[in-house]
């Protein structure tokens, strides 16, 4: 090899070592949001009895488990390898129900025909995007959300929602904040946990941690693998919280 | 009363700065995580520019063109009403080529980083369509819902008006029992590709008729009647109640102070159906503003309230340029810089230049009218455009 060549391979090695090393402060949330907290005894019975905790996740294209035309790896897809790092020795079944362009209203009539055969411990529910863009009624969506979350307990699983996505470049052309505050509403209601994707993406946003305005397609995509891996980060942890244990 | 009703309208440039300064509250509220849009009256209460915005317009629809209704009659009126829906229809349309311009750039630019969940990309597929759904009013892209909805009230007005000028209690009473209505029913016009309209019409019709209504009986002034003495202190303690139920949203610290029952009874606070504790509390303000700034206030001829007053009586242009300014401030924010000294410099820059247009169209007005040797005139042009 060229001394050249050499001394890029160095370069690029060191490059890597230190934003490796750097990753963990990107993902750093500030303790109200870090610290959210939720309560899930299903979940925790399952843990504590030694069994393998069946989680389903249902949600639109950010939650779908497998990327498709080139986009980033979702929250949902790095969550298996989260929950490994934060539930040592615990077995996960996960079963990704996730659907692209279906609103609440639509995603609640699923639930009651999908979640009972399937007896998951933990859903997890994401929404409010699909119906931001499609003007749905509030009173609608928080309505559908009540019936959601109920339709699940009474299938015997605990539930976590997932808040919508907080994407700087679209805040302006459609904003899903007001769902976000629907959301964080109906599940007040309901006495659900919301994990707080939107607030959590928006401090991101405001700090910079993620080069997602880069006007390089790939780098795009690896910001935004990265950005994902750090959300599944914090469920994880969330999840912890809910069942009673500790940091790992 | 309809002899007062016809009189020629008394000038009243309090409606001209209060759309100012709805317009600058508009503009900063339309740029995201802007520090300045602080100052917006959305940040210390329910309602919004939006509601001062719908309420001015109402009132000056009737001065504008209720003293010329009993000299020229229906015909000519609705005419010429239609003449102004005409008018807010093309500047409508281009707020939507603007709209798509942007889409187009974002989704050339922002291949889906994630997902595009709200289908904001697949609006340009079938562009057709999406054309024609925007010359229909079904398609209004988010910040330029406010036109759509003038246009249906003033395409209401012409079979308004007449009723206005007969019973104008009546048509008051109707109009809240529709709103009303819509509360419990959730009744909207359906938007494109799904949904309702944003600015439900049939619920905002509500804060037009109401305008309408106080300008309809301002010499009476009904209001006046209501004692002061319980009134005013109420409106202030409503205010001061909304600005803490408000501070509970700003900062998620003081959430716990907000009782179970009290979110129970106002949340969710819903822009698009005119939720009451809004409505109310447009109406809070609006009565101390009536009561404690008289016609002829003095802060209205100072010269720091010349522009906003020039903004508010050249709305319509001003309300075009915001939005194109609001879009290109914050691409500005977002390609070079978006901390807060950025901030404050788009968000001073777009406000000159929108007093800059302001301030231009009053110059070619005055040129125009001296070139016809007219006397300058005696009414300042409003919203509606025509000049009585």
């Amino acid at each position: 090899m060229t001394k050249t060549a050499f001394s890029i391979l160095l370069a690029l090695l060191l490059g890597m070592a230190v934003s490796a090393a750097a990753e963990p402060d990107r993902c750093r949330l500030p303790d109200e949001l870090a610290e959210t907290g939720a309560h899930l005894p299903i979940l925790a019975s399952a843990i504590r009895a030694g069994r393998p905790a069946r989680i389903a996740v249902l949600g639109t294209s950010s939650s779908l488990a497998t990327s498709t035309r080139g986009l980033a790896v979702s929250y949902a897809a790095a969550l298996p390898e989260a929950l490994a790092k934060a539930f040592p020795g615990q077995v996960f079944e996960i079963h990704n129900h996730a659907a692209p362009n279906q609103n609440s209203v639509e995603m609640a009539r699923r639930i009651s025909s999908e979640i009972p055969p399937l007896k998951p411990d933990l859903v997890i529910w994401q929404t409010g995007m699909v119906d931001a863009g499609q003007n749905l009624d509030p009173h609608l969506f928080a309505t559908a959300l009540a019936e959601g979350i109920q339709s699940i307990r009474r299938a015997g699983s605990d539930v976590i929602l997932v808040a919508p996505q907080y994407l700087a470049h679209l805040e302006q052309i459609r904003s899903p904040a007001a769902f976000d505050g629907l959301m964080a509403f109906a599940a007040d209601a309901e006495d659900a946990s919301v994990f707080r994707r939107y607030d959590m993406m928006r401090h991101w946003a405001m700090a910079g941690a993620f080069r997602l305005s880069t006007s390089d397609r790939d780098l795009q995509r690896q910001e935004g693998t990265l950005l994902n891996a750090c959300l599944a980060q914090h469920l994880a942890a969330m999840l912890r919280r809910g069942v009673g244990l500790g940091r790992p | 009363m309809s002899a007062h009703t016809d009189a020629k309208p008394s000038r009243d440039v309090r409606l001209d700065f209060f759309r100012g300064l709805a317009l600058c509250f508009i503009f900063l509220n339309h740029i995201p995580e802007n520090v300045v849009s602080w100052v917006s009256n959305r940040n210390f209460g329910f309602s919004d520019a939006t509601e001062i915005f719908v309420f001015v317009s109402g009132y000056s629809v009737i001065l504008a063109f209720n003293s010329g209704y009993a000299r020229v009659g229906w015909m000519l009126t609705a005419a010429r009403i239609l003449r102004r829906v005409w008018q807010i229809y093309t500047a409508h349309i281009f707020l939507f080529m603007v709209f798509v311009a942007n889409i187009a750039f974002v989704a050339d630019r922002f291949n889906p980083v994630f997902a595009d969940e709200m289908g904001i990309s697949h609006l340009l597929d079938a562009p057709h369509i999406l054309l024609l759904q925007a010359l229909l009013l079904k398609f209004k892209p988010v910040n330029m819902d406010v036109l759509p909805l003038y246009i249906v009230l003033l395409l209401a007005f012409p079979l308004l008006l007449p009723l206005l000028r007969r019973w104008p209690n009546a048509v008051l009473a109707c109009s809240f029992a529709l709103w009303a209505a819509v509360q419990v029913t959730h009744w909207n016009l359906p938007a494109y590709p799904s949904g309702g309209w944003y600015f439900n019409p049939l619920a905002w019709q509500l804060l037009f008729v109401i305008g309408a209504w106080c300008a309809v009986k301002r010499q009476s002034a009904p209001w006046r009647r209501l004692p002061a003495r319980l009134f005013a202190p109420l409106s202030v303690l409503y205010l001061v109640f909304a600005l803490a139920v408000v501070a509970t949203w700003e900062f998620p610290a003081l959430e716990h102070y907000m009782p179970g029952w009290l979110q129970q009874l106002i949340y969710p606070v819903v822009k698009t159906n005119l939720d009451a504790v809004r409505l109310l509390h447009f109406l809070a303000q609006a009565y101390l503003v009536v009561y404690f700034v008289p016609i002829d206030a003095a802060f209205l001829r100072w010269r720091a309230a010349r522009p906003l007053i020039r903004c508010g009586s050249h709305s319509l242009e001003v309300f075009c340029l915001s939005v194109f300014l609001s879009f290109g401030g914050y691409f500005v924010l977002q390609e070079v810089d978006s901390g807060y000294p950025a901030q404050i410099l788009v968000s001073a820059a777009g406000i000159g230049l929108m007093i800059g247009l302001a301030e231009l169209m009053t110059l070619y007005r005055r040129y125009n009218s001296d070139l016809k040797g007219d006397v300058a005139p005696q009414v300042r042009p409003d919203l509606t455009g025509s000049r009585t």
